[in-house]
């Protein structure tokens, strides 16, 4: 599943960057996330609590990466989760441009889940992950504010 | 599960008591099958789509899937166990004159379906039977001698 | 009221009342004393290495008994047997690797079981399968069929060198020679995708071990008991008398239910064995959408070469089909889809090729039809767009390339999945294809009704098509027939029953010629302490291989009545006649003696007899066929298309179906409208949907559309009737028919209904989705 958007913060792109590898904010930008902490550097750990259709309050144990770090301009971000309900493995591609002084994110993620999740859970997934992203950007905004 | 976690429930299936200590979260077609030993009544999707589970809880249709034992405390229920007296009920009868049944795992839960549905629509037409069976799914029949049954047995139940 | 039970009559069914009442027993019905429950810890993930399988926390949740990994199994530990190895055709390479029993060092798709788990109940069991820590690193996964061959595809199977499992060519004449000056050769591409069998009632095991007896009894919802018992004696080092399999009632087989060994099949004797304990395992409906087979993906590139009038020159096909994980089941699915192609037609030069190839999704058996829709769907959809470059009617194509009634025994020249050379036994395609014609006012059509729904606004369009169906295969089947002393008849058989009514049709075979009604026939089938030789249910053969065994059974017996008759009555044989459950002396009604009486005579408790009879009024017959016999039938339809929704409704359906001599005309019937609603899910609803990696997306009822009632229509049936020579009942099959065409006639009426600009219909099924995009004027589509 590929879900490709951009958002427009309210904040300038240092402050965006920097935010990003806050854990605190970082767990916003992924729904569902319960906790997140700094395992060592860029990689991060924590929890996250899944709901997709039949799939309810699934608990995943997961893992996050920010990798080739290009500061303040680009990002790539390394997401695995485990549990019951299946996995999520993810890759997402950020680019931040100026926009005055606001700061686009440019994003490009490829999103693959397995088992229960993606059996009964995915064609639904598919249709509300953008909405997601998109929702957790904003709560990342409001953070930043 | 522990002990302590078991919770009572009572009521009727078929006309006769039933009172037993239960997991709050045993289904009651588990109940029904596994507790009580009434397996007439079928598994086909355990989630409310296949209608195989269908039985009469207080007179109406629900699937039995989908609802708790415990939720049935002071329930009438009826399965398909219960339809037939001395002789067949006019519905399986009609099912066996007219072929409504191949494999018969579907079967318990159209006719418990038709119950209800035949009270409140004596003289149905293909249509309205169509409708009303579309929530129970059979592989084997095609649903066409289902129809033919249903209406037969709308036939014999207005005499 | 008393009905005729004899041959061809429409006898009402013998098993009705068990089932109506909730009485009959099922698998999951079956309640042992001290039974314990399994659940199964499965693979999501479609390709990887199996690193770790951690029991521990599972094991120690209160109420678990026992939990076992590949590697507890020990010896045991075993990959299944190949369940049909490939025919003796010349032209063929084959690789064969078969399902294990539970994942060892490698998982290769979703839902491949891991670990079993023992438990006090199913509800603990299931929580202890949340607790089993796996540990996989993912390996690419190989998620399409064209992705298997592709030069970087990861390799399912180390021990091959690329993912083919099967390359096959069969050939009769020469399609590049005979079809050099060819009028006109249309070549397209077609693609099946796949989709369930999805029985009502899964898949399901009870094993209970008796020590004290050192016996086995084992309830299995199989198509094929007798070649279990004899797997697992052989498994478990038990002599074959001391397990015993019964198949009882089982909802629904469709196919994947005759496949052997299901890992669950293997595991559950075996643990009972060691716990001493029954154990059951009821399949759920999420798992039944990756524990058992499924069938269909398959992509044709095919050419068909005809003359100026529309006659065959030739057909050349080159095709990839989908096996799933594994192949025990060899190569039946393709060579179907390659034999079946054919069709009613006379085809004189043919070259087909097949690549069978493994992918990273659920194990790839027969499913209703298996294989043939494919083939049928190929010749029809080729035959139609030849007719349109040739101006010529859709009907006159087929009726020009019908093989006429004398062209039998027709000999295609090349091998079926049954090892016998293709050679159609009997067949009389036109009248058929007239009758539907009629029936479905053709002639009006296209003149008048079709331009009066256009002048209101509405898309509607007519499909006709035509089919084979070879059926009825050997080896053999076998039954045993007794005169019990109260009169009654006991039949025991070895095929299993899924619904087709075989408690009555085999009645009927056998009430007959002993002058009883089919209710006062005992059938039992599918329990090998009754009866213990035969093979299964399965290529739509209960009727004609059985059920001929059925019949010769009965009319040894009716021998044995009439000689033990003849002397009780002092009279000569040739004046016996049996009617009414008594053997009467013709003309003298007080000469008389039921068939109870004479049970009892034939086994006296004291006195002599003659030396070399036999006890009892029993005999034992087996039927065996030469080869398989075809069955064949035309399907028509009017459909409307919704362009606003992309829905169809179907507007009228016939069928008019050739299955020789019918024993019951109403069980027919209902296997043709059964058949048809499948084949209207495999045409337009049913779709199981995988992702790039190899994740089925809709494993459950809620996206996994099966038709229902409102989906299927009325279907109109008519019957011709060509004997099959190769039995004496004349009978041939009909459990696969109703589903086979129906792909191909979706399609053709999707076109017709959308007018000669409309794109082609090439692929199956053809989902509302898919019809939406086509509406949309989707170039792709």
């Amino acid at each position: 599943m590929i879900i490709q958007s951009e958002y427009l913060f309210d904040a300038d792109r240092p402050t965006v960057y920097a935010g990003l590898q806050n854990p605190e904010i970082l767990a916003r930008a992924l729904p569902g996330t319960q906790t997140l902490e700094i395992v060592e550097g860029t990689r991060y750990a924590g929890e996250m609590v899944v709901s997709v259709g039949p799939v309810t309050a699934a608990r995943f144990e997961v893992s996050v990466e920010l990798t080739d770090l290009v500061e303040p301009e680009s990002f790539t971000m390394l997401v695995g989760g485990k549990g019951k309900a299946g996995f999520v493995d993810g890759r997402a591609d950020v680019r931040l441009e100026d926009r005055g002084a606001q700061c686009l994110m440019v994003y490009k993620a490829d999103l693959g889940v397995g088992g229960r999740v993606a059996s009964v859970g995915q064609r639904l997934l598919d249709s509300v992950g953008k909405a997601m992203s998109q929702r957790g950007l904003k709560a990342v905004d409001r953070m930043l504010q | 599960m522990d002990e302590a976690q078991r919770v009572n429930v009572g009521g009727s299936v078929n006309g006769a008591r039933f009172e037993r200590e239960v997991e709050p979260r045993l289904l009651l077609s588990d109940f029904l099958r596994h507790d009580l030993h009434l397996t007439g009544t079928h598994v086909g999707c355990e989630h409310g789509v296949c209608g195989a589970c269908t039985v009469l809880v207080d007179g109406e249709a629900v699937r039995s899937c989908l609802m708790l034992a415990v939720q049935a405390e002071g329930c009438e229920i009826i399965t398909v166990e219960g339809l037939a007296g001395d002789d067949l009920h006019p519905i399986q009868a009609a099912f066996h004159e007219e072929h409504g049944l191949q494999c018969g795992f579907c079967t318990p839960g159209i006719l418990t379906s038709l119950l209800p549905f035949l009270r409140d629509h004596p003289d149905p037409d293909e249509q309205e039977i169509r409708e009303a069976i579309s929530g129970n799914l059979c592989r084997c029949t095609g649903y066409q001698n289902i129809v033919s049954a249903v209406k037969l047995a709308a036939e014999q139940m207005r005499k | 009221m008393t009905r005729s039970s004899a041959i061809g009559a429409a006898t009402r069914r013998n098993e009705d009342h068990r089932l109506l009442t909730g009485t009959a027993l099922y698998v999951d019905d079956v309640h042992l004393e001290g039974m314990l429950h399994v659940a199964f810890v499965r693979s999501d993930y479609a390709h990887g290495l199996l690193r770790d399988v951690n029991l521990s926390a599972a094991l120690a949740l209160p109420g678990v008994i026992a939990a076992y990994a590949a590697d507890d199994l020990g010896d045991y530990w075993s990959p299944g047997p190949l369940l049909v190895p490939p025919p003796p055709i010349e032209r063929c390479e084959f690789r064969s690797a078969t399902q294990v029993p539970l994942a060892k060092d490698k998982v290769r798709h979703v839902g491949e079981a891991i670990a079993m788990i023992v438990a006090e109940s199913r509800y603990i069991a299931e929580d202890a399968v949340a607790l089993v820590e796996v540990d996989i690193e993912p390996l690419p996964p190989v998620a399409t069929t064209e992705g298997a061959l592709a030069e970087d595809a990861a390799r399912i199977h180390d021990q091959f060198d690329s993912n083919q499992a099967a390359h096959v060519v069969q050939e009769k004449g020469n399609y590049e020679t005979a079809t050099a000056n060819a009028a006109l050769r249309v070549k397209r591409r077609f693609r099946m995708d796949r989709g369930a069998s999805a029985p009502m009632e899964n898949r399901g095991i009870v094993a209970q071990w008796d020590e004290r007896c050192a016996e086995l009894t084992i309830w299995d919802t199989t198509q094929a008991p007798i070649p279990i018992r004899n797997g697992l004696a052989h498994m478990l080092g038990l002599p074959e008398t001391h397990v015993r399999v019964i198949a009882p009632f089982i909802g629904g087989g469709f196919g994947p239910k005759i496949m052997m060994f299901y890992p669950e099949e293997v595991l559950l004797p075996w643990a009972a064995m060691q716990l001493k304990r029954p154990l059951k395992w009821i399949e759920d409906r999420q798992e039944s959408f990756f524990a058992t087979t499924q069938e269909r993906e398959q992509i044709h590139d095919a050419e068909l070469a005809v003359d100026s009038d529309g006659r065959i020159l030739g057909v050349r096909d080159s095709f990839l089909c989908d096996t799933g994980a594994y192949n025990p089941y060899g190569l039946t699915v393709p060579i179907n889809s390659q034999c079946t192609l054919l069709g009613p037609y006379d085809v004189p030069n043919y070259w087909s090729e097949f690549q069978l190839v493994f992918t990273n999704k659920p194990i790839v058996t027969p499913v209703r039809g298996a294989g043939r829709q494919h083939g049928v769907f190929v010749m029809e959809r080729l035959l139609d767009l030849a007719a349109a470059e040739l101006g010529l009617d859709r009907a006159e194509i087929r009726r020009r390339n019908f093989l006429p009634p004398d062209a039998f025994p027709h000999d295609h020249e090349i091998l079926y999945q049954d090892f016998a050379p293709l050679v159609y036994d009997s067949g009389n395609y036109e009248p058929a294809l007239d009758k539907a014609l009629e029936m479905i006012d053709y002639d009006r059509f296209e003149s008048d009704l079709q331009p009066a729904y256009q002048a209101n606004g509405r898309t509607v369009g007519l499909g006709i098509v035509s089919y084979v169906e070879g059926t009825g295969v050997g080896p053999y089947e076998g039954a045993r027939v007794t005169v019990q002393t109260d009169g009654r008849v006991c039949l025991a058989t070895g095929v299993g029953t899924q619904g087709q009514g075989h408690f009555t049709s085999f009645a009927q075979l056998v009430a007959e010629p002993l002058g009883v009604s089919a209710a006062e026939v005992d059938v039992i089938t599918g329990d090998t302490s009754h009866f213990n030789w035969g093979t299964g249910t399965f290529a739509s053969r209960g009727a004609v291989v059985a059920g001929n065994a059925c019949y010769a059974a009965a009319l040894a017996v009716r021998g044995k009545v009439l000689a033990t008759a003849a002397q009780a009555l002092e009279a000569d044989e040739s004046d016996l006649e049996i009617e009414g459950g008594c053997v009467n002396v013709r003309g003298e009604p007080d000469r008389t003696i039921s068939l109870g009486d004479l049970a009892a005579r034939a086994n006296p408790l004291r006195g002599a007899v003659t030396p070399g009879t036999e006890p009892g009024l029993e005999a034992t017959a087996y039927f065996g066929p030469e080869r398989g016999s075809t069955a064949s039938g035309v399907h028509a339809i009017v459909l409307e298309i919704d362009r606003e929704t992309a829905q169809v409704d179907i507007l009228r359906y016939v069928v008019v179906h050739d299955c020789g001599k019918v024993i019951n005309p109403m069980i027919v019937e209902g296997q043709i409208h059964g058949g048809v609603a499948h084949g209207i899910g495999n045409a337009f609803y049913e779709e199981l949907v995988f992702d790039e990696g190899a994740q089925l997306m809709n494993a459950s009822f809620m996206d996994y559309l099966v038709p229902t009632a409102t989906d299927v229509p009325h279907i109109e049936t008519a019957h011709i009737t060509t004997p099959s020579p190769l039995n004496p009942l004349g009978v041939k099959g009909v459990g696969e028919a109703g589903a086979i065409p129906v792909g191909a006639l979706f399609a053709q009426a999707i076109e017709n209904a959308l007018g000669a600009d409309a794109p082609e219909v090439l692929e199956m099924p053809h989902s509302p989705n898919r019809l939406f995009e086509l509406l949309q004027g989707d170039p792709d589509a």
